[in-house]
């Protein structure tokens, strides 16, 4: 008898953490699944295509960089209670305030239209046509936002990061060889060497797994959650777990990439996914719904990053926690934001793969200023307190910024000159 | 609606005052950190431009 009680108060001590961990789960979850975008997995797709497994080990190193960058975000909002535009406003005056607003939703745009030409990609497999598409998408997420409760939006979205996880199921169907992926992924090595196309997919795929407006979005979050410092360690498992498992669906979207694509050259995930069709109907459908979900996922949170840094500086409500009534500015600038992007979509022989291009040009503008910031404001003793960076966090921190500014200001620089590395 | 928008916009200067004044101390570190930054962007910018340039010639 007291065995089975020992067991049950175990077990329902146990079952108690996880019931709490999915009460406070949420924004670190969220903005990291999210982050495996339509460019996203458009990148992990090509760069299977190009170099078979070789590059999974460079994507396991990414790993823990993006939940190092993102875990700044957490321990910021929950002692501030402030999101970043109103932190970066706060702490550096003005000037640097309006840059980073002005760029943040240039960035926030240009990649939600890259979302839409995802989503209507992704869906005109199944012979859905682009206009449905964006008027689908765009009454989803003003039916999901229009709820009225933050708790209730969070659980839908992490809904949606759920079927992000179809990849994963995608990769078995094709079969690949396990000691092949261990021997040439895991082994950290330079597939054809150190040259300018490589170089070029490594900081593609850095582009892709950090990205500014993640670190407006997970801030803004944490505060509309109304997290707190008591919460800080539960934020920061929560950003780790996301942050393992989009490196999880990352590299199994390589090994897909790699097994079935090896030498295609890609130039979009619908491209992928209409080959993928011809491989194995069950493998396009799983690649094309992922790919529509991925879009979408995208869309629910970079609409929402920045609206609530408006919302911040502007001094409107800004909360999902308030209805239409209450917030009409916030809800105006998201909807603008959302159905504006969509429209683009729309228009004939609109400049789409420009704008894609132009995405990681005017985002690698914004990354190295918000990173600077984020790492000045860790170190501020006044505001965060007990919570500011420690000295191994600096080093860590620092070293990721330093390497981050400089190979994504390379990328840039090779996206507006390709044949600087070539 | 016109008064709106320019409700709003009127905002902007009041913005512009209310965060006129850093607020973090600017200790060398930090000044070092966004002179940086500046010379950074300044440099970025400047590569756009040209590529603008010369994508036009």
């Amino acid at each position: 008898m007291r065995w089975f009680s020992q067991v049950y108060y175990r077990y329902s001590k146990i079952w108690k953490v996880i019931t709490l961990y999915f009460i406070i789960a949420g924004p670190g979850l969220v903005v990291m699944i999210a982050d495996n975008d339509a460019g996203g997995i458009t990148t992990y797709m090509a760069t299977g295509a190009r170099f078979g497994y070789g590059l999974i080990w460079f994507l396991i190193v990414l790993v823990p960089v993006a939940y190092y960058v993102q875990e700044m975000t957490v321990r910021l909002g929950a002692v501030t209670k402030r999101g970043h535009a109103e932190a970066i406003f706060d702490g550096f005056g003005a000037f640097w305030g309006w840059f980073s607003l002005a760029d943040l939703m240039l960035v926030d745009w240009l990649t939600l239209v890259t979302e839409f030409v995802g989503m209507t990609a992704a869906l005109r497999i199944f012979g859905i046509p682009p206009y449905l598409t964006v008027i689908g998408v765009c009454l989803l997420l003003g039916i999901i936002v229009l709820n009225g409760r933050y708790w209730t939006w969070e659980k839908i979205a992490l809904v949606f990061c759920a079927f992000n996880l179809i990849y994963i199921p995608g990769a078995f169907i094709v079969h690949p060889s396990v000691s092949q992926v261990v021997r040439q992924g895991l082994v950290p090595n330079f597939p054809g060497g150190f040259n300018g196309e490589l170089f070029f997919y490594l900081m593609a795929n850095i582009g892709t797994t950090i990205a500014p407006w993640m670190l407006f979005f997970q801030q803004s979050a944490v505060v509309d959650k109304g997290m707190t410092e008591k919460d800080i360690p539960w934020g920061k498992f929560d950003t780790m777990l996301g942050s393992f498992v989009t490196g999880l669906v990352g590299v199994f979207i390589i090994i897909v990439g790699g097994t079935v694509l090896k030498g295609v050259d890609i130039d979009s995930a619908g491209q992928a996914s209409r080959l993928l069709m011809g491989v194995n109907h069950y493998l396009g459908t799983f690649m094309a719904i992922g790919l529509f979900d991925a879009g979408l996922l995208g869309a629910i949170c970079i609409s929402l990053a920045s609206s609530w840094a408006f919302g911040e500086i502007f001094g409107w409500a800004h909360s999902l926690n308030n209805k239409i009534k209450e917030a009409p500015w916030f809800y105006a600038n998201y909807f603008l934001t959302l159905i504006t992007a969509g429209v683009v979509v729309l228009i004939p022989r609109a400049p789409l793969v420009l704008i894609t291009l132009f995405v990681q040009v005017v985002a690698v503008t914004l990354l190295p200023a918000a990173l600077v910031f984020l790492i000045l404001l860790l170190n501020d003793k006044k505001t965060m307190g007990e919570y500011r960076n420690t000295l191994i966090q600096n080093i860590l921190n620092i070293t990721i910024v330093v390497v981050i500014i400089s190979l994504s200001s390379l990328y840039g620089i090779s996206v507006l000159f390709p044949k600087m590395f070539q | 609606m016109w008064k709106i928008l320019r409700r709003q916009f009127g905002k902007i200067g009041e913005i512009n005052r209310k965060y006129s004044k850093p607020r973090i101390e600017m200790s060398m570190p930090v000044r070092l950190s966004l002179l940086l930054l500046r010379g950074y962007l300044i440099f970025l910018v400047g590569l756009m431009v040209f590529r603008f340039i010369t994508l036009l010639r």
